[in-house]
């Protein structure tokens, strides 16, 4: 498992050519499906974003991708939403906030995102649980 | 989950959907006729400069009512704001300011503001009222549980005597403050 704070500020690399396709800048994760299903990149211009299906593979070190999808990223569009997951407000499904994202485990052969943090309670919270995440808040399902 | 809650506390709690998306914020609370349930929303827009909007929020479109936020499944759930207003007759300012009398006809007080039932049940529990010398008590503000059925009309609100002595000076006495402190 990795965690979403390891693999912020990364470089990027695309497999191809060997250039530096950028920096980590987030993950865009599918509330529902559990999983990671993009890569958010900065210093290559305003907000790329690259699709999880195009990462080669990501070590402690650098995240590897296919040249092309680095480039079709430049176009893609993508939500604001999943920007700053870190920090993100937490809401269970009864309308209580439960505190903020501190940290969010995935892995990152698969993209299955494990655990989420919340504050500063070490007893995580299994990612199924997650029913949405929107500019507002990531909200929980019951546990 | 049935926490406890004062009406006035709703107003300018955000409308966020399943999705996580804020879309509105409370505006005022709509009761049944009968003062015993809610029906619904008005809402406004959120932010500084934003007014009332043209859409309500019926209680049938409630996820949750929560502490911090009413859910809500998806933003297709608010209607036109007539199908909230309409239906109820009593909004939450016609039951503020209400006459509580006690059936052997005592004045008893003056409703500051309703407490209602929050998660999924969205029923009055009780009123929060401003107590005359006919309760007896020493401090002038009190809640006092209801029960069933309610008799109110828009100014009026008549409780059973026996309820009028279950009367707790604060929600946390009776148990009952669960969830609305923060």
């Amino acid at each position: 498992m990795m965690l979403l704070s390891q693999v912020l500020g990364l470089s990027v690399i695309s497999a191809e050519d060997a250039l530096p396709a950028g920096e980590v800048a987030g993950l865009g994760i599918d509330p529902l499906a559990c999983r990671v299903s993009e890569l958010y990149l900065k210093s290559t211009g305003s907000g790329d974003s690259v699709p999880w299906a195009q990462v080669r593979g990501m070590g402690p070190d650098a995240v590897i991708v296919d040249t092309a999808a680095a480039e079709a990223g430049r176009e893609s569009p993508h939500s604001r939403a999943h920007k700053r997951l870190l920090g993100k407000r937490i809401l269970t499904e009864f309308g209580e906030d439960i505190g903020t994202l501190t940290e969010v485990t995935f892995d990152p052969e698969t993209g299955a995102v494990g655990d989420l943090y919340i504050g500063r309670d070490p007893t995580p919270v299994p990612g199924s649980r997650m029913v949405g995440l929107g500019s507002y808040a990531l909200v929980l399902a019951a546990g | 989950m049935s926490t406890l809650m004062l009406v006035a506390d709703l107003t300018k709690r955000p409308v966020v959907t399943l999705g996580g998306e804020a879309v509105a914020q409370i505006k005022d609370t709509v009761f049944d006729a009968a003062g015993g349930q809610i029906t619904g929303f008005t809402l406004a827009g959120r932010g500084l400069l934003s007014g009332p909007l043209k859409q309500s929020l019926p209680w049938s479109g409630v996820h949750a009512l929560g502490p911090d936020a009413v859910m809500i499944p998806a933003v297709e759930v608010l209607q036109a704001r007539d199908a909230v207003v309409d239906k109820g007759e009593a909004g939450s300012g016609q039951v503020r300011g209400a006459r509580v009398l006690s059936d052997a006809g005592l004045e008893l007080g003056t409703v500051l503001d309703a407490v209602v039932e929050g998660g999924t049940s969205g029923r009055v529990a009780g009123f929060h009222v401003a107590t005359t010398e006919a309760m007896g008590r020493h401090e002038r503000r009190a809640f006092l549980p209801a029960h069933g059925r309610l008799a109110m009309t828009g100014d009026t609100l008549v409780i059973p005597a026996r309820l009028a002595e279950r009367a707790v000076d604060d929600l946390a006495a009776a148990d009952l403050r669960k969830g609305t402190e923060r």
